[in-house]
């Protein structure tokens, strides 16, 4: 497949005639679709699972796709979609098994002098707190926070994804940081 | 430690986040800069941002160590190569048409079946015929008559197997013609006829497999072997009727009257 088509071109190509040609939508989104749902779920296994669903959702709507909106807004909304769902699954599943996580978290942030005394161990533990705080965020406002962080998008590319003014994206992007600032400070981590 | 209930918002939300992730003109980036010298909130507030997004990137580099996870989507056309052709195999039999098929394919192994069978029979029968012509010239040559079918069909297949260079059983020349004789009488019922044309090809058969000087005993051999089977029907008391006692040229007139 040539690498100088649009994204458009080649899901049209994919409905088409070549189904396969699809491969080339993956080789060029999985990484930051991959990023996407890691920075949402905050678990490597659950964004492994949710990036190969986004991919064979995406794959199974192929014929759904009309073009209005562009492959990175349509890949996007599906792998969101399937963080939200593969959240949900994770809460109703084991209750323990996120308690369990987070007492395990907490239980570094607690010791941290034990376990290393060190810069590193700071480091650590602000990471720790900061995923935290950005899992209670809600999704409209995370999602934004790990595009920008995670997926180094521009607040421009981040509207044209999310189809929304440019304007919206920045006020949702400094109300998330607010949020996390305040979460950070509940948590006795220095932000400054 | 940050207190966020001292801060006042000036205003100057975008330009702070454009400002945080370096994403403002140049222009633009000046007079913010002129700005958070004069404004302590949004200074405040911007070191806050900068220190978050430091700690999501930190958190970050531990995603960018990950390999990205292979992606396996099963396409259409594999989905269609091995089930798809059997399937399709499955609904084509079950159309009319397919089923006209197969029921014609399995016609045409039974006739092919039968016929390798029946050709088979066939051939043994034929090799047992040869054994008899072969062996005619020193019998009464008033037997030739009957057996002129079987010599011929016999002596074309001996021209073939020697074209092919097969071993055909060789003629028992010294076989005793009177042990034929006995074997040919048959009654004037043609039922009898052919049951004793079929124990003709039985006994020769038999002797095939023996050595040819051994013929002389073939007589007492076949009469020492009949079996139940052969006794019940009869076919033992037609064939086996002692030669000694026989007068040859009653013999030969019965058989003349069953040819007349």
């Amino acid at each position: 497949m040539a690498s100088d088509l649009t994204d458009e071109q080649i899901v049209e190509v994919a409905i088409g005639k070549d189904p396969n040609a699809f491969g080339e939508i993956i080789t060029r989104w999985e990484r930051r679709i991959y990023a996407l749902c890691y920075g949402m779920l905050n678990r490597e296994d659950e964004a492994k699972d949710a990036v190969q669903e986004t991919f064979i959702s995406a794959y199974k709507n192929l014929s759904r796709f009309r073009g209005d909106s562009k492959v990175s807004t349509w890949l996007h909304r599906i792998a969101v979609n399937q963080c939200i769902t593969q959240q949900r699954k994770l809460k109703t599943r084991s209750e323990d098994f996120i308690d369990e996580s987070e007492s395990k978290d907490q239980r570094v942030f607690e010791a941290p002098e034990r376990v290393s005394p060190s810069r590193l161990a700071e480091q650590d533990e602000r990471k720790i707190a900061v995923r935290n705080a950005l899992n209670g965020l809600p999704d409209d406002l995370r999602q934004i926070v790990v595009m920008k962080e995670f997926e180094e998008m521009t607040f421009q590319e981040i509207a044209d994804t999310l189809e929304m003014p440019l304007s919206t994206v920045k006020s949702r992007l400094y109300s998330a940081l607010v949020r996390l600032r305040k979460k950070l400070e509940r948590t006795q981590i220095e932000v400054v | 430690m940050f207190d966020s209930k001292s801060r006042k918002q000036c205003g100057n939300e975008e330009a702070l986040i454009g400002f945080v992730y370096d994403e403002l003109e140049p222009r633009e980036r000046r007079e913010f800069e002129a700005h958070l010298s004069t404004c302590e909130a949004c200074s405040v507030e911007a070191a806050s941002f900068e220190a978050i997004s430091e700690s999501i990137s930190a958190w970050k580099l531990d995603f960018e160590r990950l390999p990205t996870p292979p992606i396996s989507i099963e396409t259409e056309s594999e989905k269609a190569s091995v089930p798809r052709f059997f399937e399709s195999i499955f609904v084509w039999v079950n159309q009319g048409f397919g089923k006209a098929f197969v029921g014609f394919a399995a016609l045409a192994i039974a006739a092919l079946l039968g016929w390798a069978i029946i050709s088979k029979t066939g051939e043994k029968a034929e090799v047992a015929s040869a054994e008899i012509s072969k062996a005619q010239p020193n019998a009464d040559s008033s037997e030739t008559a009957i057996d002129k079918p079987t010599t011929v069909a016999t002596e074309s297949l001996n021209d073939s197997a020697n074209e092919t260079g097969e071993d055909l059983p060789k003629p028992i020349s010294n076989l005793d013609a009177a042990s034929f004789k006995t074997n040919r009488v048959s009654p004037p019922s043609n039922q009898t006829s052919r049951r004793s044309v079929k124990t003709q090809s039985r006994s020769f058969a038999k002797v095939k497999h023996e050595p040819a000087p051994k013929a002389e005993s073939t007589k007492k051999t076949s009469e020492a072997e009949v079996t139940p089977m052969q006794r019940l029907t009869g076919e033992f008391a037609i064939d086996s009727r002692d030669s000694d006692n026989l007068n040859l040229n009653d013999l030969l007139d019965e058989v003349a009257v069953v040819n007349d």
